[in-house]
């Protein structure tokens, strides 16, 4: 299942896409969840924590999470913040194979 | 149209619907009854009526009758259709066989409209008919105009009497020339308790300025089309508080309407509202005293290092927080950290890591049987990493953690995704110091590494939050890390305290009167060299 994010992802923000991807979830049986982040155009540290949240809701229930296509400046706060690896970014973002939106 | 012959005579009667239906506008035009006599004339008329409704045209339209017949002859029937409300206006055309004056006047009297002679001529006749029938069209569209006015005056009505607004017209003089129920309703007085605005305003409005605002806004006269609202609080009846919304506008012939609508529910609504934010927001600044009475002493200084810190709180209290502490005789130990999400839960959340970092816990200070040992910075990330996970507050946080002995000028530092610290040498150089972990809350995910680095006398390292370089003034314009960078560079060759105050008066001026969206924090710390 890809999850497609968009916007802003900041604390306002949260509570709606908590609410919105836990509906998802709930609904969907696949083995992986991907979040897609190339609509995302700004994300402060609780759209960072929604994703580890994300990441974590997903693997509770026995499926790998990873984001893509992040935006340059989502990519460097990433890397700032060391999360690539945590979120299993750098295999999968350029090998061809994503099935995105 | 419906004609009705009344007349004894089938001959005549035969004689007049020939007349009648030849002299018609087109064929099939008129509708003509007949009866023998009075008795059955009243029975059609009524028959003709039932059914018929309040319609422009209904039942029968003309009546022309024999005014001697047996039975209930000509005047004694013409009494009873025009005593009847229902058949009054139908004009009755009374047929007489000679100028039988007594009987005549008799026929007028009891509201006969013409007479026409059994002899007459077929042109007279017709003429006569025809005027009659145009009389009669003429009385049923008035009649009908009027239904209608009135419908159109009863809805009317009916909305200002059901309308939950009160509607007031004033006259240019000042006096009310209209009030609806609506204001009784709302104000409790009778319709008419207050003959001008004046009067109105002075007692049901006695704290506000509306009687001089209407003077205001008209000044010398009503402009056509003119309006505006405001909302006013009010008294009623019972002296009880209210809130209305008055929207004036202003009539062609110069009236002035008010609108007014009881708002006090949504006005009482918006107050409570009010207060309840003010009291968060006095929450919120109770907060950030705390949060900043737990930083270090501004400046401090002894023989082997001092520091300096500059902090800007965000608008609705943040998550920043940090430290400097002796930790044992030859080291200083000094953190700063940067919980995720801004508000009272990550302030929450900073203090309680502000806790845990305690020089005096086993967080910072490993104990053994020979004495103490300072706890070095990758097994103090590691602790927080386990103590802190993301799913106890679902927060995570970023801290840069250093120990500097003293003695020696090492420096041993890690960091866990917080911004580089900088190091800056009293000549201007200035490294980034990037080796960084990932954040805390991940549970061991990866492991935290720690550099060393050797300070010499008079160099500098700083600490500072992405709220720093993310701070944005009122034209967007981001502070930057280049700006940071340049000021601390061209201020490295004094004091640690003029270094960061040199940030401070840079912050000041390019933020103006902007509070920053994240906590700003910077805290320098410099190696004066080991103790002589």
């Amino acid at each position: 299942m890809i999850v497609v994010l968009g916007g802003e992802i900041v604390m306002d923000m949260i509570q709606e896409y908590k609410v919105r991807t836990e509906r998802l979830l709930s609904a969907d049986g696949c083995r992986e969840v991907v979040a897609d982040l190339s609509g995302v155009t700004f994300m402060d540290s609780s759209g960072i924590g929604f994703l580890i949240g994300l990441r974590r809701r997903a693997e509770s229930s026995g499926r790998r999470f990873r984001l893509q296509n992040p935006s340059p400046q989502i990519k460097k706060l990433l890397d700032m913040l060391r999360l690539s690896d945590f979120f299993a970014m750098g295999q999968n973002r350029e090998d061809g194979s994503d099935r995105s939106a | 149209m419906r004609i009705l012959i009344v007349d004894d005579s089938e001959a005549y009667r035969f004689f007049l619907r020939d007349m009648l239906e030849r002299f018609a506008p087109q064929p099939g035009a008129r509708a003509i009854y007949e009866a023998e006599d009075g008795e059955s004339a009243l029975a059609v008329l009524a028959r003709e009526l039932e059914g018929a409704g309040p319609c422009i045209r209904c039942g029968v339209d003309l009546v022309i009758m024999d005014l001697i017949m047996p039975g209930m002859g000509g005047i004694e029937t013409l009494a009873r259709i025009k005593a009847d409300p229902a058949l009054r206006d139908i004009p009755v055309i009374m047929i007489t066989v000679s100028d039988d004056e007594e009987n005549l006047e008799r026929a007028f009297a009891a509201g006969a409209l013409d007479y026409v002679k059994k002899q007459a001529r077929m042109a007279e006749m017709a003429a006569r008919v025809e005027a009659a029938l145009r009389l009669k069209r003429e009385t049923d569209e008035r009649k009908a105009r009027e239904r209608e006015l009135r419908a159109e005056k009863e809805f009317t009505a009916a909305i200002l009497e059901h309308s939950g607004d009160g509607i007031a017209v004033a006259a240019p003089s000042g006096e009310f020339v209209f009030c609806s129920p609506g204001m009784e309703r709302i104000f409790g007085y009778p319709a008419g308790a207050f003959a001008t605005l004046d009067d109105f305003a002075r007692v049901v409005f006695p704290e506000t300025t509306l009687a001089q605002d209407v003077r205001d806004n008209f000044p010398g006269g009503v402009l056509a089309g003119h309006v505006w609202h405001t909302i006013y609080p009010c008294l009623d009846k019972n002296r009880l508080p209210r809130f209305c919304q008055i929207h004036f506008s202003s009539m062609p012939g110069g009236n002035l309407v008010l609108n007014i609508q009881d708002v006090t529910f949504l006005e009482k609504q918006k107050r409570e509202l009010l207060k309840k934010q003010s009291r968060h927001q006095q929450d919120l600044d109770a907060a950030a005293e705390i949060q900043q009475s737990l930083l270090p002493r501004r400046v401090s200084a002894n023989r082997t290092f001092r520091f300096a810190w500059e902090f800007r709180p965000c608008e609705t209290i943040g998550g920043d927080i940090f430290n400097v502490f002796p930790l044992g005789a030859d080291h200083v130990g000094l953190y700063m950290l940067d919980v995720s999400g801004h508000g009272v839960a990550s302030s929450l959340v900073a203090l309680s890591v502000y806790n845990f970092m305690h020089y005096q816990r086993s967080t910072l200070i490993d104990r053994f049987a020979g004495g103490i040992a300072v706890a070095p910075p990758k097994d103090v990330l590691t602790r927080l990493d386990w103590e802190f996970p993301f799913i106890k507050f679902s927060r995570f946080f970023t801290i840069a953690y250093m120990v500097l002995n003293v003695r020696t000028g090492l420096l041993t530092y890690a960091n866990a995704g917080h911004p580089s610290p900088v190091l800056l040498t009293p000549d201007g150089r200035l490294h980034t110091l990037d080796e960084r972990g990932t954040i805390i809350g991940l549970e061991g995910f990866a492991p935290f590494e720690e550099t060393t680095r050797t300070l010499a006398p008079g160099e500098k390292v700083l600490l500072y939050s992405d709220g720093l370089v993310d701070f944005q003034n009122e034209e967007g314009e981001f502070f930057g890390e280049r700006r940071f960078f340049d000021i601390v560079q061209s201020a490295a060759d004094q004091p640690v305290t003029g270094t960061v105050a040199a940030v401070g008066r840079q912050l000041d001026r390019f933020g103006g009167e902007v509070r920053p969206r994240d906590d700003i924090s910077l805290l320098g710390l410099e190696y004066l060299g080991p103790d002589a």
